[in-house]
């Protein structure tokens, strides 16, 4: 117990430091627009796995329709800002409306159970993604004095400023009793029931805190971009990359969805400069190895390699 | 009118259900849900239209290449993939099978992607414009051909699974897997052969796909959610009811796109998918 404790001070200890680290990273280095946008890139993983991971690896609900909520996101933020409403309040506007989506097309789909779960979420993504593409098929632009300030470095703590609070969420609610009624779900639905605990009551309840933060970084994605065609946001790839993050990480963990980003993006990253989509293909190969060799994802793996080792963990 | 929508729901509705039926057949017999089957029909259509370009044959004369090819491909699947699967508990094996098709999906998109350009790719025949007309009805000759292909399919299918050794043990295996081991059928071969035969499905899918539409690397997806669609419909496992399901939602869709207009056929589609789902999670035929 005491060393259970000594480990989560730690685990503190190391948060704080990282955080800092970040924080201060821009001020000590000048890192350049390229490196800042990738990381950036990485805080948006980060938010996105972090946010299905809560729903897909705590509570074991699949929700194919990630990129409904993200794309709701980054529609509202470029509407609100050509509308002249300040970047910000934008943002949140971006986290509400899809909050507001997932309590219209969310929450009836979330009665569905297991594989029903998984391909109605994805329908629903993809009739949405069809209806927006009929409705904003051309780009969005943003007015020239979006231009005019432009600061990376801004964009970057916002994106920072998001991570902090997407983990800081997950970690409190599934180190508080919600936690322990989604892993209750996760194992069993209907012995959960038996218990006393509503599954319907903390499905929706997280699915629309996971909902809030997915439509802020959508927000936070098109203060960064300026320029978005809204239906591209649309599509399934802003669900798979961060479903594929949290998977190789390792699913129902706080740190898995963090490292399956970080390995994403740099496969993502390193292969887009060499050639073009095939990163995906390096992807796929190794998210298909992991799945079938180390299912509980890479930050779970390592007692399981020393156990196969013959050595105690 | 009422004849030209009704004749256009029929021909849609009735290959729709060839593009579920591969993904129906795996799903009932191994319990495994193939995210990927869309994209296996996407490689079908690029196999029909390389013999097209490459050697002029005539899509039509090359579907039987085109379904050999495809089962080896399934055979390989099941050899590389599927038959992995056996080693996980009963419980996480279907949401497993789900994210190892799903992570196919990804490499084979942009294999493809990376063999052919995302340029969209049809198959113009010479026959490819023509149109009988009866009665004012308008038949595209190529629709025609499709569905007399699709007939074909079902004849055949039913013929296999019903008159020769393979086929009998695949649907005994798909009743119950534990009691036809036991009988003394080879469970892995069995799963083998249904892997092939569904992929060479989704395949013949595919080839008739290049000849009415267009495929791109990226349109597996699309063709995976109308299989969704057709299966949810027909109920989950249920493999004799997919061609009705497929009928119905073509009729359905055609009605739409006729008061709603075009822009919204798939949207139409998935809603009422969505809605079945909730109200009759088991399908529209079973009591």
């Amino acid at each position: 117990m005491s060393s259970g404790i000594i480990a989560k001070s730690n685990a503190f200890v190391i948060g704080g430091i990282i955080v800092l680290g970040f924080v201060l990273l821009p001020q000590v280095a000048n890192l350049g627009n390229y490196i800042l946008s990738l990381l950036f890139t990485l805080f948006i993983y980060i938010i996105l796995a972090q946010s299905w991971n809560l729903l897909g690896g705590y509570a074991g609900q699949f929700n194919l329709g990630l990129a409904a909520y993200f794309g709701t996101g980054v529609l509202s933020w470029s509407l609100l800002y050509f509308a002249g409403v300040p970047p910000y309040v934008a943002m949140l506007a971006g986290g509400v409306a899809a909050v507001i989506l997932a309590c219209i097309i969310g929450i009836p789909t979330l009665r569905l159970k297991g594989i029903y779960f998984a391909i109605g979420t994805l329908a629903l993504a993809e009739a949405l993604r069809i209806t927006v593409g009929n409705f904003f098929p051309a780009s969005v632009y943003v007015p020239p004095t979006y231009w005019s300030n432009y600061s990376i470095i801004e964009r970057y703590y916002v994106g920072l400023v998001l991570v902090i609070l997407t983990i800081t969420t997950v970690y409190t609610m599934v180190n508080s009793k919600v936690g322990l009624a989604l892993k209750a779900i996760r194992d069993d639905e209907d012995a959960a029931k038996a218990t006393g605990v509503n599954p319907a009551k903390y499905k929706i309840f997280v699915f629309v805190i996971s909902s809030f933060l997915v439509g802020l970084a959508g927000g936070a994605f098109s203060y960064y971009r300026g320029l978005i065609t809204p239906v591209y946001q649309f599509l399934p790839d802003w669900t798979f990359g961060p479903l594929v993050a949290a998977c190789i990480g390792g699913l129902g963990t706080i740190t898995g969805p963090i490292l399956g980003s970080i390995i994403f993006v740099l496969l993502q990253e390193f292969f887009s400069q060499t050639i073009g989509k095939a990163h995906f293909i390096v992807t796929g190969i190794f998210f298909i190895l992991v799945i079938l060799f180390l299912p509980r994802g890479l930050v779970q793996s390592g007692a399981s390699i020393r156990r196969l080792l013959g050595r105690k963990p | 009118m009422a004849g030209q929508i009704i004749a256009y729901g029929i021909m849609i509705g009735v290959f729709y259900g060839l593009v579920a039926i591969g993904l129906a057949l795996l799903f009932g017999v191994m319990r495994y849900m193939n995210i990927a089957h869309g994209s296996f029909i996407v490689i079908g259509g690029y196999i029909s239209f390389w013999l097209f370009t490459l050697w002029r044959v005539d899509p039509f004369v090359s579907i039987p290449v085109v379904m050999l090819v495809m089962f080896l491909l399934g055979l390989i699947v099941y050899r590389v993939l599927f038959s992995q699967l056996g080693k996980f508990p009963e419980g996480p094996r279907l949401g497993t099978s789900m994210l190892i098709t799903f992570g196919l999906i990804l490499v084979m998109d942009n294999v493809v992607a990376f063999l052919w350009t995302s340029e969209p790719k049809t198959i113009t025949t010479s026959y490819s414009g023509q149109v009988f007309e009866i009665l004012s009805v308008r038949l595209p000759v190529i629709r025609l051909a499709v569905l007399g292909v699709t007939f074909i399919v079902i004849i055949a299918l039913h013929l296999f699974l019903n008159r020769t050794y393979f086929g009998k043990s695949i649907r005994a295996t798909a009743e119950d897997w534990e009691a036809a081991s036991l009988l003394g059928i080879n469970i892995g071969r069995t799963y083998l052969v249904a892997s092939g035969v569904s992929i060479a499905l989704a395949g013949t899918a595919g080839a008739t796909i290049a000849l009415m539409y267009s495929i791109t690397p990226y349109s597996g997806l699309e063709w995976l959610l109308t299989a969704f669609v057709v299966l949810v419909l027909a109920g989950l496992g249920n493999i004799k009811e997919v061609f009705v399901a497929g009928l119905l939602l073509g009729l359905v869709e055609q009605l739409s796109v006729f008061f709603i207009g075009g822009h919204f056929r798939a949207v139409v589609g998935l809603v009422i998918f969505v809605l079945i789902l909730i109200l009759r999670p088991q399908g529209l035929f079973k009591q």
